[in-house]
């Protein structure tokens, strides 16, 4: 059996007023209603949460297809951010592990 | 809200070091090698100054945690691998960092280094398909 780990931060809790009353709502990443609790100072919200999934499988194409059906439910995976460096494309990849 | 994708055991040993440079990784991973008899290693970059280690030989769990803590820029990490009982280490690419490029490949490589190898082929092929697979994975038993 193989295993990889999907892990990351998540979208948090934010606080809510209605009706006189806090509230702790969640969403997932596009926004949808998860799911709300009770607010209290003794359980303040958690903006940011890091959350850890197991996906496990036969082979290491069935595993990293499922990871991508995970990535997809929780909608974390985004295109490479603006910080890091643009992918070299296939001839300078090679170029560079060659010469290292 | 960005996530991971990373390689787990805790069958064999692998090590995460951070602010090292190249040919201090690799003199570390040659003195593991033969003192521990591990039969082979694999260099890894996953950014500038930080480098991974996996190590070929399949290791009961306390052994890889003896070695993982004898190594001071390991410690850190290791902490995290024996509160949840494995080691995990990044194979995508995260805010800020690309994916890791395998630099190096030292004595056999059949066993913990071909689990790892499997997974970061199938990685490639699935999620970045434009890119070409490296021929230090051709090349190895698989």
């Amino acid at each position: 059996m193989i295993r990889v780990k999907v892990y990351g931060t998540v979208r948090g809790e934010k606080r809510i007023i209605r009706r006189g009353k806090a509230f702790a709502i969640k969403r997932d990443g596009k926004g949808r209603f998860k799911s709300f609790r009770k607010w209290s100072p003794k359980q303040p919200i958690k903006r940011q949460q890091y959350k850890e999934i197991y996906v496990e499988g036969r082979t290491g194409k069935d595993v990293i297809r499922e990871t991508q059906k995970v990535v997809d439910f929780y909608d974390w995976m985004k295109a490479p951010s603006v910080e890091c460096d643009p992918y070299p494309r296939i001839g300078e990849w090679l170029e560079t592990w060659v010469n290292q | 809200m960005n996530s991971s994708i990373g390689f787990v055991t805790k069958k064999g040993v692998c090590l995460d070091l951070d602010y090292i440079i190249k040919e201090s990784a690799e003199k570390l991973a040659n003195y593991l090698l033969k003192k521990y008899r591990l039969e082979g290693f694999l260099l890894i970059k996953s950014s500038p100054k930080h480098y991974h280690l996996v190590f070929n030989r399949y290791t009961s769990w306390n052994q890889a945690l003896r070695i993982v803590f004898s190594v001071y820029k390991a410690v850190e990490w290791g902490i995290w691998g024996a509160r949840k009982g494995e080691l995990t280490l990044r194979i995508s690419e995260k805010k800020g960092k690309s994916i890791p490029q395998i630099l190096k490949s030292v004595g056999k490589t059949n066993k913990l280094i071909k689990d790892y190898l499997e997974i970061y082929k199938d990685y490639l092929e699935v999620y970045h398909p434009e890119l070409k697979i490296p021929s230090i994975i051709m090349e190895s038993q698989l």
